[in-house]
């Protein structure tokens, strides 16, 4: 498979400012030392629990800010040592999707004009060649060109959600990062979306990363999925392999508090006691996860388990599966 | 009905009354709840499932919202009928109710241990100390740790999840809770926290006897809790039945399409698209009189957009509402796994 992305060493640390008077800065590891590849037409499923760092690996993978060290190699070439020019004629590519794209949109610009814009300020073509864009996007992701000329709060949820992917299209990116992209759409619709982006895909040939706290949705859509906990990676496998084998015991206990929709099985389900997730500042020594283990050895408590390939593919960082 | 019913409320149609017109947000709804049962209320966003649960509490605000008709029956009382004052009292003691935003509604000046400790003393005359230490013990129950030191901590030095135990905890403090009504308790948590939730309401259900009125959208949290299920579309019941009834067996076009655009669904295992329910939840100012699932069901006919169907009892406790009944069911099980 060729490769599309490869992150190495990724980290995002954010400097916060204690509101006690000691005045010292602490550090809060965002995204600590993440490395992973990404093969074209993958779509790479990344979930965990609020606040464990997703939306800042998507971000800081398309370069959306700063990363404080490590290297994201798009198609071999590292993204932060571009010039802006550079840059500038790489965002085509490259795309997110938010969760509610026009709650940081102007809600008096009609939808035309904000499907048009990304259009305008890459000289797409002539004002006939965009109208003629524009209709046709919104044609594709099952809006009628009709309603070009009305505003964001005249659609639904689910149709503003389609637009905000319509946005992202519009210069016929090959890659899109979608952050919580249907997590805020009612089930029904949410389906229709999830078709939306499988048909876009395999009509445009493009790469996802998928980005969701909703575990059944990115075990549908996904190929391959990262599990993180606090800013870093602790398994990655194919879809198929981590639904047969989770290996680290916090992939386990993530996927076991997921509801079932089937009510013959909430009596047989594996309950696993966690505590609450602890502060992303000072995280506990060693594994981070340690505290919240039912697994937790001496080594657990002292040294950070390396991610390692323990099947083909599989990867898992825990010291259960290896030795120090 | 062989068991002991708490509540039922009878043909509940409530309206708001707003600048583009009259939204009819519940119509000739009928629902009950038995002694110590879960009864799950589900459906879209903006069905009505919040109204419902705020015309048990007397939460509704009159103007815009107008309760047109119907009753509510509590204990052999009819709440509708009762002064604010009279519900005011029934719902610090036998009535309570947590909301989907904790953060909302506890005080962020005080402390929780006196926050939980002021419902005791306003509706069981007690003092300050002994409040105090009823709370330290609802924390306990709640499963806070260290619940003597966190009756101390304002709301902002809680986790969601611990702020959501809280607001558990202040809806136990009513001497024997009856019904307690919780509106989206774990939407805006995790799912690691969510099920510490859930099993925290299910174990003191036990405890203390309650009925759980649980508003939800999810169908896992459905599957996990529910004794029995309404499922409700654009303000009207469109199924009733035991969550086994409604899983293994569901009826109305509506109820088929959500469990279908479920990705958990077993028959995608192998496939890579959904089948999804086309079109949109309709704009309720411009609903008529008929099925309001018409514009987007498989198995409309004309007769759906006059009228709104009457009940089909497919089983005991199961029915649904739909013109087409005989030949959805026929019909629809083919389609659903
Ligand atoms: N601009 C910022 N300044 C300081 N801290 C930040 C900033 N942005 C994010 N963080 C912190 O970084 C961590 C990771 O945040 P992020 O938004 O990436 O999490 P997430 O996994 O996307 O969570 P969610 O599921 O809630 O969206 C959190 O602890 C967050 O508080
Ligand atoms: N104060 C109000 N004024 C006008 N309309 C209202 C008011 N409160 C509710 N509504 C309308 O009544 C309908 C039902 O609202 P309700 O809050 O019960 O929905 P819900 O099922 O709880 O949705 P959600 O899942 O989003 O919480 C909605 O269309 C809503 O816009
Ligand atoms: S009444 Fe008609 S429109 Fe409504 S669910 Fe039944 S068949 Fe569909
Ligand atoms: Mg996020
Ligand atoms: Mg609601």
């Amino acid at each position: 498979m060729d490769k599309l992305l490869e992150v190495k060493n990724l980290k995002k640390y954010y400097h916060i400012s204690s509101n006690n008077m000691s005045s010292q800065n602490a550090v809060l590891k965002a995204v600590d030392d993440v490395s992973f590849d990404l093969g074209k037409g993958e779509i790479l499923g990344i979930v965990g629990e609020s606040g464990c760092g997703k939306s800042t690996l998507g971000k800081t993978i398309l370069r959306l800010h700063d990363k404080t060290d490590g290297q994201v190699l798009y198609h071999g070439d590292d993204l932060f040592e571009m010039k802006h020019q550079e840059m500038t004629a790489l965002r085509k590519q490259m795309q997110m999707v938010f969760q509610d794209p026009f709650s940081s949109l102007n809600p008096r610009k009609k939808i035309s004009s904000l499907i048009d814009q990304p259009l305008r300020i890459h000289n797409y073509g002539t004002p006939a060649e965009i109208v003629e864009k524009v209709e046709s996007i919104m044609e594709e992701v099952g809006i009628n060109p009709h309603y070009k000329k009305r505003f964001p709060h005249q659609f639904s949820g689910g149709q503003r959600q389609r637009i905000g992917i319509a946005r992202a299209l519009a210069l016929n990116p090959e890659f899109v990062v979608c952050d919580e992209a249907v997590s805020a759409l009612d089930v029904s619709v949410q389906a229709q979306i999830l078709n939306l982006l499988l048909d876009l895909r395999e009509k445009h040939d493009l790469t996802y990363i998928f980005i969701a706290h909703d575990l059944a949705v990115v075990e549908f859509i996904s190929t391959r999925i990262i599990v993180m906990y606090l800013g870093k990676i602790v398994e990655v496998a194919s879809k198929e392999d981590l639904k047969k084998n989770r290996l680290h015991p916090y992939t386990k206990a993530l996927f076991s508090a997921f509801p079932m929709t089937d009510p013959h099985q909430r009596d047989k389900k594996e309950k696993i006691v966690m505590g609450d997730v602890p502060s992303p500042i000072n995280p506990p020594s060693g594994c981070h996860f340690h505290p919240r283990c039912p697994f937790a050895k001496d080594i657990c408590r002292q040294e950070y388990p390396p991610l390692k390939e323990l099947e083909s593919g599989h990867f898992a960082a825990c010291w259960l599966h290896q030795e120090s | 009905m062989s068991e002991e019913t708490l509540l039922s409320m009878e043909n509940i149609n409530v309206h708001f009354n707003t600048r583009r017109g009259v939204v009819k947000a519940v119509r000739d709804l009928s629902l009950y709840i038995n002694k110590g049962e879960t009864l799950a209320l589900v459906g879209e966003s903006g069905c009505g499932k919040s109204v419902t649960a705020h015309t048990i509490n007397q939460l509704i605000p009159m103007p815009p919202g107008v309760i047109e008709s119907g009753s509510v029956i509590f204990q052999g009382r009819d709440l509708l009928q009762c002064t604010q004052r009279e519900v005011q009292d029934l719902r610090g003691t036998q009535i309570s109710m947590i909301f989907q935003e904790p953060m909302t509604s506890l005080n962020p000046v005080f402390k929780i241990g006196d926050q939980l400790a002021d419902v005791f003393m306003a509706h069981q005359d007690m003092k300050k100390k002994e409040a105090l230490a009823k709370a330290v013990e609802l924390l306990k129950l709640v499963k806070i740790p260290s619940p003597e030191k966190r009756a101390y901590d304002y709301p902002h030095q809680l986790s969601g999840g611990m702020r959501q135990r809280v607001m558990i905890a202040m809806a136990l403090a009513s001497p024997d809770s009856g019904l307690m009504i919780a509106d989206e308790p774990t939407t805006a948590l995790d799912v690691t926290i969510q099920a510490q939730i859930l099993d925290l309401l299910n174990d003191l259900k036990d405890k203390v006897n309650m009925s759980l009125l649980l508003i939800t959208h999810d169908m896992g949290v459905v599957a996990e809790m529910a004794d029995r299920v309404v499922v409700m579309y654009a303000g009207r019941k469109v199924e009733e039945g035991t969550v086994y009834q409604i899983f293994d067996n569901p009826s109305h076009p509506y109820t088929l399409g959500l469990l279908n655009s479920l990705p958990s669904n077993d028959k995608y295992k192998n496939s890579t698209r959904l089948e999804a329910i086309p079109g949109n939840v309709p704009d309720l100012l411009s609903l008529g009189e008929g099925c309001p699932f018409a514009n987007r069901c498989n198995w409309s006919s004309d007769v759906c957009n006059k009228s709104f169907p009457g009940k089909t009892e497919l089983a005991e406790g199961h029915s649904i509402w739909c013109h087409n009944a005989t030949k959805v069911i026929a019909e629809g099980t083919k389609t659903n796994g």
